[in-house]
């Protein structure tokens, strides 16, 4: 951008609206002057001389009278509005919610105390400054003779000029700068809250689903474990008399299920008393750590990252870490210690995740987990969107999840 | 002689499922499919009347198993759903795909070769309170109905959807069972589906009876 045009851009139209919502500050804050000032008059007319004492005092009125009506909840909103619609900036895209809390209100005040103030700086500037600037230039061109009694009577005509250009600059970027420190300002003082509130929210939902996930594989690995206890001990009271070898074989398979949940429980009592805050989830940028831990196991890993990874939101970043952990360790488990590949893609909101690794020659022992990870890995993609792809290449598993940003 | 496949991703389910059905003299486990892959293959080569399919498989699932089962064959063996929990959201979708019913594994043995029998009939395994509720989280807004039937035969689907047998049926309407058996099977071929389960499915999806 030329300088020319930097300069001239606090002349723009966005200054002018802001202007619009200074000068009703200004107009707003004549009232509380009038009563800032009043004790100075009285002590004027006295002619008593505590004028400093008055005027100190009228000031402390007028703050404790701003003060009181600041705090007022309708203040507060009749400022979100003005400023949303009339400075607009980063205020306008945030939800401010309907009520707030006590330090919200206190921050909110300061925000119309502020107004208040830079208003009356530019209601100044609007009746004097401004008129002045004009009056100098008119002058200047010796269209206009200034009155008799004006010092700048007779004075030549370029100061004239210049002290008029010198007005109308100081107005202008004045309320300029003023409008930008209220605009800096609002997000600060009337939305703060309002973000904090999101970002509560965001946590409140990421630990939810932290816990649904962790609900639902509880869920699913102890009632896989339920079903078996039930379908073996259904048959071995069926054959016992036929059959007591089956049932035998069938209670040891009881046995086996049924600790193996109270294993699964542990475990997950184990996470649920472990787990830190939410905000300490692994998501996709500490995709390093997990290939190092991987390698440290064995895997040679083949890494490819592309695209904005870190811009991910953190739910579905998270979950795309768990699926690429779920499917290296499926790796591991399965294949042993061999070279896998693995890609990430983010393009346009979309993560493509792919693993690859050769299978092994001898097909793998009867899983315990029953393809658990393989569905759980789906279900995730599914929440998220996506789908995933499992199969055989030419010698290679590979799987292949695609998982998106919610709109 | 009724045959029976498993298919279940669980070698300890197929097992007890395949001792609970052998045991009985009527029924026999003629084939194990560990997934939904292996449905087709195996269906072919050993013609079971009955399979019972797990839902939740890697590779291939249950509900895609079924789908692929009934239309590889122009006489399809009857699809009996075995599910972990009644509220999977995967059960209902088996069934539109054209299973004939669903049974817990935690349903005792004689529930699970009852079941069988019911299925080798040709008729459907309805629980229709679990039905109406896996409808009501399943149906969004009914889609249009493309049929119309008689006042006597909306009263058929609806004793139908209530889970009652022609014979109830036959009572409830002072009708023979022979007629009842012409407005059930008028009912299927109006609403284009196979059995009673699928008429009720329709049922609900299409609104003729609310959810809820």
């Amino acid at each position: 951008m030329n300088p020319a045009r930097l300069a001239l851009r606090p002349l723009g139209p966005t200054t002018w609206r802001r202007w619009v919502y200074l000068v009703l500050g200004g107009a707003v804050f004549t009232p509380y002057l009038v009563v800032g000032v009043y004790p100075s008059l009285l002590a004027w007319g006295d002619g008593t001389g505590a004028i400093a004492a008055a005027a100190a005092g009228g000031l402390l009125m007028m703050a404790g009278v701003i003060a009181l009506t600041a705090m007022l909840e309708a203040v507060r909103q009749l400022e979100v509005v003005a400023a949303k619609q009339l400075l607009r900036g980063p205020l306008v895209a945030e939800l401010i919610p309907a009520s707030v809390s006590g330090a919200d209100r206190v921050r909110a005040g300061a925000f119309f105390a502020l107004h208040l103030v830079c208003g009356g700086l530019v209601g100044v500037g609007t009746i004097i400054v401004l008129p002045s600037g004009v009056t100098f230039l008119l002058g200047a061109t010796g269209l206009v003779n200034l009155s008799g009694d004006s010092p700048w009577q007779g004075q030549p005509w370029p100061a004239m000029g210049l002290l008029g250009i010198g007005c109308l600059a100081v107005f202008a970027y004045g309320t300029a700068s003023l409008g930008a420190l209220m605009s800096w300002a609002a997000p600060r003082l009337l939305g703060r809250s309002s973000t904090a509130r999101l970002a509560e929210m965001e946590r409140v939902t990421g630990e939810l689903s932290e816990r649904n996930r962790l609900a639902r594989d509880l869920h699913d690995s102890v009632g896989h474990a339920l079903s078996v206890v039930a379908v073996q001990a259904g048959a071995a009271r069926k054959l016992i008399d036929a059959d007591p070898e089956f049932a035998r074989e069938s209670l040891a398979a009881v046995e086996a299920a049924a600790s193996q949940a109270l294993a699964d429980l542990d475990g997950a009592l184990a996470t649920l008393r472990d787990e830190g805050p939410p905000g300490h989830r692994r998501t996709l940028t500490d995709i390093d750590s997990l290939v190092s831990q991987s390698a440290a196991a064995g895997l040679v890993i083949d890494t490819e990252l592309a695209g904005p990874i870190a811009s991910l939101p953190e739910p579905l970043s998270s979950d795309a870490f768990m699926v690429v952990q779920e499917a290296l360790g499926n790796a591991l488990r399965h294949a042993g210690p061999v070279p896998v590949s693995l890609r990430i893609t983010v393009e346009g909101g979309v993560v493509r995740l792919h693993v690859s690794n050769p299978v092994p020659p001898v097909p793998a022992a009867p899983r315990p987990s029953g393809g658990r990870g393989l569905r759980w890995m789906a279900e995730r993609a599914r929440s998220h969107g996506g789908a995933i792809e499992a199969r055989e290449v030419g010698g290679l598993w590979t799987v292949d999840a695609t998982m998106r940003a919610s709109a | 002689m009724t045959t029976v496949m498993v298919v279940d991703d669980e070698p300890l389910i197929r097992r007890g499922l395949r001792a609970v059905v052998d045991a009985e003299p009527d029924l026999e486990v003629i084939g194990e499919a560990v997934d939904g892959t292996e449905v087709v293959p195996l269906a072919r080569r050993h013609r079971p009347d009955v399979v019972l399919m797990d839902v939740r498989m890697p590779r291939i699932d249950g509900i895609r198993a079924t789908e692929l089962l009934l239309a590889a064959f122009d006489q399809p063996p009857h699809v009996l759903v075995v599910t972990t929990f009644e509220n999977d959201e995967y059960v209902y979708d088996a069934l539109r795909a054209g299973a004939s019913g669903f049974l817990l594994k935690r349903a005792g043995p004689e529930q699970v070769v009852e079941a069988i029998r019911i299925v080798a009939r040709g008729e459907s395994l309805l629980f229709p309170a679990a039905i109406r509720s896996m409808a009501r989280t399943h149906v969004g807004t009914p889609r249009a109905r493309r049929w119309s039937l008689t006042e006597r035969e909306e009263e058929v689907l609806r004793l139908v959807a209530q889970g009652a047998s022609n014979s109830e049926i036959a009572e409830t309407l002072f009708v023979t069972v022979e007629t009842v058996k012409t407005h059930v099977s008028n009912v299927l071929a109006k609403l284009g589906v196979r059995d009673r389960l699928q008429a009720v499915i329709e049922a609900y999806e299409t609104g003729f009876i609310a959810t809820r």
